[in-house]
This record gives C-alpha cells, structure tokens and sequence, in this order.
C-alpha cells in the first residue's frame, strides 16, 4: 500500500537533494510548497479530507 | 548544483503555485481515461507492475465499500487512502523543478503528477487501484471554513454528502430541518453544544430557558442583562441587545469584569464587550 508515492518520493527527493543548493531548495520549499498547503491543505484537505472520513466512519459503524 | 535562481525562474514560483493550488481546489468529474494513462505511468516510474484493475469510485463512501470487498474487509477507505488531488504540495515542488530549471531525472514523478489532475481520493495496492471521483462542489464560509446553511457544503455526484456549519460536521438535519433544543444542548460533545446554540440563536435560547432579567436599559442597543440556568451548563449571563442592523443578538458575558467587580447592569455589560468601562461608552449612532 502506498507503495508508488513513497518509491516516487524518495526518488525526487533524492534527486533534488543532489542537485539543488540549500538556498534554493528553501526558496522554492517555502514559495511553492508551503503556500500550496497552505491554500490547499489548509482550506481544503485538512477540513474535506477529516470530514469526508469521519463521515464514511459514521456511514459505515 | 543549483544555487540561484534566475528572473525567469523566479517569475515561475508564482505561476507554479498558482496552478498547484487551482488543481488542488479543483471540482467536478475527472477525466477517466487520462486517470488510467497516469496510474500505468506512476507505477511504471516506481519500477512497479502496473495494478490489474483501475476501480472508480463516484465517492468516498462508495470507495469503501469497494476496498472492503475486493480486501475481503481487510482494508478500508479511510485506513487504505494515500492520495488525492487536494494533497498536491509536493507534487507542485517537484513539478516547479521539472518546470522551471536544469534538475535532472525528474521524469519519475510524472505519473503521480498527472494522477492529480485526474482524480480525487486515491488508494493504492498491489493489484487494484481505487479512485474516487471529486466532490460536485466544496462551500465554504468568508473566512475560508467549509460551511453551508441551507444544505451540504461537500457533495458527491452520487448523493454523499456532508453537512458543515462553519468548520464543524453536524447532523444533516441540523441543516435540513433545525436543532431540537433539548437534545441539541444536552449533546455530550461540547464543540457541537456551541455550533447547535449558533444555529437556533442564543436569543431563542433564553427565551425557552425563560431566564431571569437582571437589568434592563431603557436604550434597547444597551440592551437587557439576563441570567438563564442552562441544564447541565450551570448558571450563564446574557446581554440580550438590539443591534444598529435592527437584529437582537445574545452575547454571553462573565458575572464579573477584568477586575473582579460584578458586572449587574445592562450598561456594564455592554460596555465590558469593548473591554471599556460603562462611563466610557459611547453608544454608536448609525444611519
């Protein structure tokens, strides 16, 4: 289970690690990343993901 | 190694995340066929066999049930789920490098990346893949909160929903129907007490608990100081006032300001609410 997304990450982040420079990795961590969760996670999934379970969890007792 | 990046470089931060963060938000169906292209690719870059069976699911609740019948209830939706559109943080970091710059050897990520404009609810096994279809629509509130008032604020195409007032998950017939009073405020979960009193109004609340008037002001936008004796609550203040909209409003007030003295009128009680003192306020005169 789950196998795919963590094979797959492991691979990017290996292959970012070596290539991009700590400035760089932390610009784009911070300006691309953070603020994708942000908008997304933080409106989105952290509400949808945790409401949509809990109420297949109910549906489903 | 990268370690600057240039002005084109930087210009496409902010149409990285742009794009990131509208496929995350995204709605609706997703497109079926490009979801089977980017499962075989996703597998295939993670040096895996590609699943037998791509199973689309029209919700999470359909989802389940089908994780539960193909695992013979070993697995569920909710302890199998890894993936979705809305979970696209990473996948924007990788894809701004893919995009935007010279790193190399990024192909591997392309699967997933496709995967995340084309699906909703993602779980993986060895065998099947189950993809669930986006909600129809998601509401949400001024403040960013998911939060309808007159019906579900998540819904699927296939009738699940989810009714949400402001953040917090409540029975659907809050929304449809109303609260019952009694049951409403006797609910042994202290965050759903509070939504439930939100919805039928403090102001009405009162009037059923038949509280006690302590003072009353003659200027209805200072309003009425009322105690009230809420089962299980205890013994609760109120200032119940008109508001310059022309709405009577109920705000719950301690029995004692900042420091220490009894608030005992409507006029102190009012003017506690701007953390001022009563000879201090100035009643707002609006037109």
């Amino acid at each position: 289970m789950n196998e795919v997304r963590n094979r797959v990450w492991s691979q990017v982040w290996g292959q970012v690690s070596d290539q991009v420079g700590d400035q760089v990795w932390d610009q784009v961590w911070d300006q691309v990343r953070n603020q994708v969760v942000d908008q997304v996670w933080g409106q989105v999934s952290d509400q949808v993901r945790n409401q949509v379970m809990d109420q297949v969890r109910e549906q489903t007792k | 190694m990268l370690n600057n990046l240039n002005d084109e470089q930087i210009k496409g931060i902010e149409v990285c995340r742009d794009k990131w963060i509208k496929i995350g938000l995204q709605t609706g169906p997703i497109n079926r066929d490009a979801a089977i292209v980017a499962v075989n690719k996703a597998y295939k870059c993670a040096g895996l066999e590609p699943p037998k069976e791509v199973v689309f699911c029209s919700s999470p609740l359909d989802m389940d049930k089908k994780i539960r019948e193909v695992s013979k209830d070993q697995h569920s939706f909710v302890s199998s789920n890894g993936f979705a559109n809305c979970w696209t943080g990473w996948v924007a970091f990788a894809d701004y490098f893919h995009t935007y710059t010279d790193v190399k050897n990024l192909e591997v990520f392309e699967g997933l990346r496709d995967l995340s404009c084309n699906c909703g609810f993602v779980s993986f096994f060895d065998t099947h893949i189950f993809i669930s279809e986006r909600p129809e629509y998601i509401k949400m509130d001024d403040t960013g909160r998911t939060h309808c008032e007159n019906g579900p604020a998540i819904r699927y195409a296939d009738g699940f929903e989810v009714y949400i007032w402001h953040g917090v998950r409540v029975p659907k017939s809050w929304i449809t129907d109303w609260p019952d009073l009694d049951q409403a405020l006797h609910n042994s979960n202290l965050e759903l007490r509070r939504v439930a009193a939100e919805i039928i109004g403090w102001a009405k609340i009162l009037d059923h608990y038949q509280a006690d008037v302590i003072d009353e002001d003659a200027d209805p936008q200072i309003g009425t100081l009322l105690r009230v004796n809420i089962p299980e609550v205890g013994e609760e203040y109120f200032l119940k006032v008109l508001c310059g909209t022309g709405r009577t409003f109920a705000i719950p007030v301690p029995e004692q300001d900042d420091e220490g003295k009894r608030i005992d009128t409507a006029l102190a009680a009012n003017a506690w609410t701007y953390g001022i003192k009563p000879w201090e306020y100035k009643p707002e005169v609006r037109t």
